[in-house]
């Protein structure tokens, strides 16, 4: 059996130790060797050794990094570490712009052999696990169109938070946590060609949106909705799939913070009349699902695609790419928006590029 | 582990007429009041589940239910063969009056309410968690619909019933689709096994559930549905439930009893459900047909003071938290 492998983990606030968890519960795959964190209040505990400075890390020769730092400083460490041979799974976003993730995948591009991968953890949510085996499987028939709400309220000194610094974050609560909802539209129907969009910043006193509205369109026809909100009072996670022969509906995600509801996964069939039309409000099943495995799943992953014992994996760069230019597509198309004219010159340089 | 909540239109009178049911029941009855006249319980039998000591609970048509003292199962005692309960339902009529007047006048809602579901459900099933699996096993197969529906997917190369219901007959049977008797069928070698309403009405039910772990692959899947002891409409009416008989519900186990007998099985549950959608208009039923038994009790009030949207929350509820009488599960067979 391969010997576990030596992981460290960059930025040691609530996700980096998650992560850490997720480390330790496979002893086999993983052996925590050092965590940085600038803020000295987040060491103790974990009996492995501190840096203030990620570059100490390397003393301990990790073989992957985990990087669950701030928005700004992703750009610089995981090109910094595919450059030294150490494997990376960074956090979503990807950065603030698509000039980040570009550096990152030309490092990435440059490191033959060293693995690349983005936390996007809501594709391993069981219920968007179940839901896309029965899109793949095609009982169902072809997916029309999908419609995501994804938003909580802020919270506790929200107008304060690194989250809201566009310099920082790149955006607001759309690149935050609308990255996720837009990442599972590319899962299920693959990429957007057009978008629409309005931002807005309507309540919280910050310089980036905290409601971003966007609809988007592939060239096979399919629509898809999205509402990305900081403003959401009551916390909520819903995804309506609807296809031809029936509809699915993802509603409540198990999260750290616990407070988006149950996670349930309806599904329904049409039934038609005798002439073919379909009936409405046909029968519905509803799954619940008591565990939230994403994380763990997402690890245990990056260890098989390490050993070489899976050759593609979930949230690749190009999939984060994709889902950041997305992102900022949604920026620029609302012309109202402060900065959507950055958007747009950031869009336009990757398109002059390509 | 996740659970399933199923929500539709489901009617006892749906799937089952009442006037024929009723006929059915009473021949039933008298039967097994004739076979369990001359019998003593044994009440030193112990819990198929968990092997610890019953207790009398109460009768029904002659028979002792025990109630295990540790995990809440209910067995019929004394216990009888198999064969035994065939010869005692294979009296003159009984297999036509189900046939041809139960079965196949409620046979389109049948196939919407049960069958059609069943079928989308194990195919859900293995696109999910064995897109690979090409052989199917159906244990004591009830409606040939059902196999038939299987065949039509092509989903499977080989379809296989095992011990079908004898009350089946003469019915067309689908050509595709073998029959085939438990002894003959091959150990390490089934992707799929399924068993709908089978636990509750054999001798041994561990035995069972241990061949059908022989029977499957590594990793192959065992997709049941059961009577459960522990759902609504048998904690709260006993004996009193009106589907209630010692020869088809000789043995049903509490929800975790049940989790435990897979567990120890070697089988690690996928989903364990409790999708029984009748539990509270059965419980209203027999409140109706025993006032005296339910009076000045908390749910003579609840059924008679509180609306019908009060008693549709009362049987979501039930599904939602493990409370419903007939449970559905997905098992998968661990070990090499």
């Amino acid at each position: 059996m391969a010997a576990p492998l030596k992981a460290a983990i960059i930025g040691y606030g609530r996700v980096g130790r998650i992560r850490a968890k997720c480390l330790a519960a496979r002893p086999q795959d993983w052996r925590l060797v050092g965590v940085s964190d600038p803020d000295r209040s987040q060491w103790n505990g974990l009996g492995v050794t501190y840096m203030e400075n990620w570059t100490g890390l390397l003393e301990h020769h990790p073989e992957a990094l985990f990087i669950c730092s701030t928005n700004q400083a992703m750009p610089e460490l995981v090109a910094g570490a595919l450059e030294r041979g150490i494997h990376v799974f960074c956090e979503k976003p990807p950065g603030r712009t698509l000039a980040d993730i570009e550096r990152m995948r030309e490092a990435e591009q440059k490191a033959a052999g060293v693995k690349l991968k983005f936390g996007f953890n809501h594709r391993f949510h069981a219920c968007v696990q179940e839901a896309k085996s029965i899109v793949d499987a095609g009982r169902l028939g072809k997916v029309l169109w999908v419609r995501g709400i994804y938003g909580k309220a802020g919270g506790r000194h929200f107008e304060r938070n690194w989250r809201n610094k566009r310099e920082i974050s790149g955006g607001g609560i759309l690149i935050d946590q609308g990255i996720h909802m837009l990442d599972l539209f590319r899962y299920f129907c693959g990429d957007f060609d057009e978008v629409k969009s309005m931002v807005t910043r309507s309540y919280w006193p910050i310089e980036v949106e905290d409601n971003a509205f966007g609809l988007l369109r592939n060239r096979e026809g399919q629509v898809a909705m999205l509402h990305s909100s900081a403003t959401q009072w009551q916390h909520r996670f819903i995804m309506d799939i609807y296809l031809e022969k029936g509809y699915l509906s993802l509603q409540g995600i198990l999260s750290s913070s616990g407070t988006y509801g149950r996670e349930m996964l309806k599904v329904a069939r049409c039934h038609y009349d005798g002439e073919g039309y379909p009936l409405a409000n046909p029968e519905e099943s509803e799954t619940y699902y008591d565990e939230d495995g994403s994380w763990q799943l997402e690890v245990d992953e990056f260890a098989r695609v390490i050993r070489g014992e899976q050759e593609k994996w979930q949230g690749d760069s190009l999939d984060a790419y994709r889902s950041m230019e997305l992102v900022q597509r949604i920026y620029a198309s609302d012309h109202q928006w402060r900065w959507s004219q950055e958007a747009r010159e950031e869009l336009a340089r990757v398109q002059a590029v390509t | 582990m996740k659970r399933v909540v199923l929500r539709d239109e489901f009617r006892e009178a749906d799937i089952r007429p009442a006037g024929a049911y009723h006929q059915y029941q009473e021949i039933l009855e008298k039967e097994c009041r004739r076979f369990f006249g001359g019998r003593q319980p044994d009440l030193g039998a112990r819990c198929r589940a968990c092997q610890a000591a019953l207790y009398s609970v109460f009768e029904r048509w002659g028979a002792l239910y025990g109630r295990c003292e540790q995990c809440l199962s209910l067995f019929v005692l004394p216990q009888f063969s198999d064969e035994e309960a065939r010869n005692l339902l294979n009296v003159p009529g009984m297999g036509e009056l189900w046939r041809e007047q139960i079965i196949n006048p409620s046979s389109p809602e049948r196939m919407r309410l049960m069958i059609q579901p069943r079928i989308d459900w194990l195919l859900e099933v293995k696109d999910q968690y064995a897109p690979q699996a090409r052989c199917l096993i159906d244990y004591g197969s009830k409606y040939p619909q059902f196999l038939e529906g299987l065949v039509q997917a092509k989903e499977f190369d080989r379809v296989t019933s095992v011990d079908p219901d004898w009350r089946l007959g003469n019915t067309p049977w689908p050509d595709s689709v073998e029959k085939l008797s438990v002894g003959s069928i091959g150990i390490n070698g089934t992707d799929l096994m399924a068993a709908f309403d089978v636990l509750e009405r054999v001798h041994d039910p561990a035995a069972v559930i241990g061949w059908m772990k022989s029977c499957l692959r590594p990793g192959g899947l065992a997709i049941v549905t059961t009577a459960l002891s522990t759902g609504l409409e048998y904690l709260v009416l006993g004996a009193k439930a009106p589907n209630l008989n010692p020869i088809e519900r000789r043995n049903l186990f509490s929800l975790e009893a049940l989790s435990d007998l897979l567990t120890r099985h070697d089988f690690e549950l996928l989903e364990l459900s409790t999708t029984g959608r009748l539990d509270v208009e059965l419980v209203a039923r027999a409140m109706e047909e025993h006032p005296k038994d339910f009076q000045r009790t908390f749910w003579w009030y609840f059924f008679h003071h509180r609306g019908p949207e009060a008693l549709q929350a009362l049987q979501e509820f039930v599904q939602q938290h493990q409370l419903s009488s007939h449970c559905r599960l997905v098992a998968r067979r661990l070990g090499s």
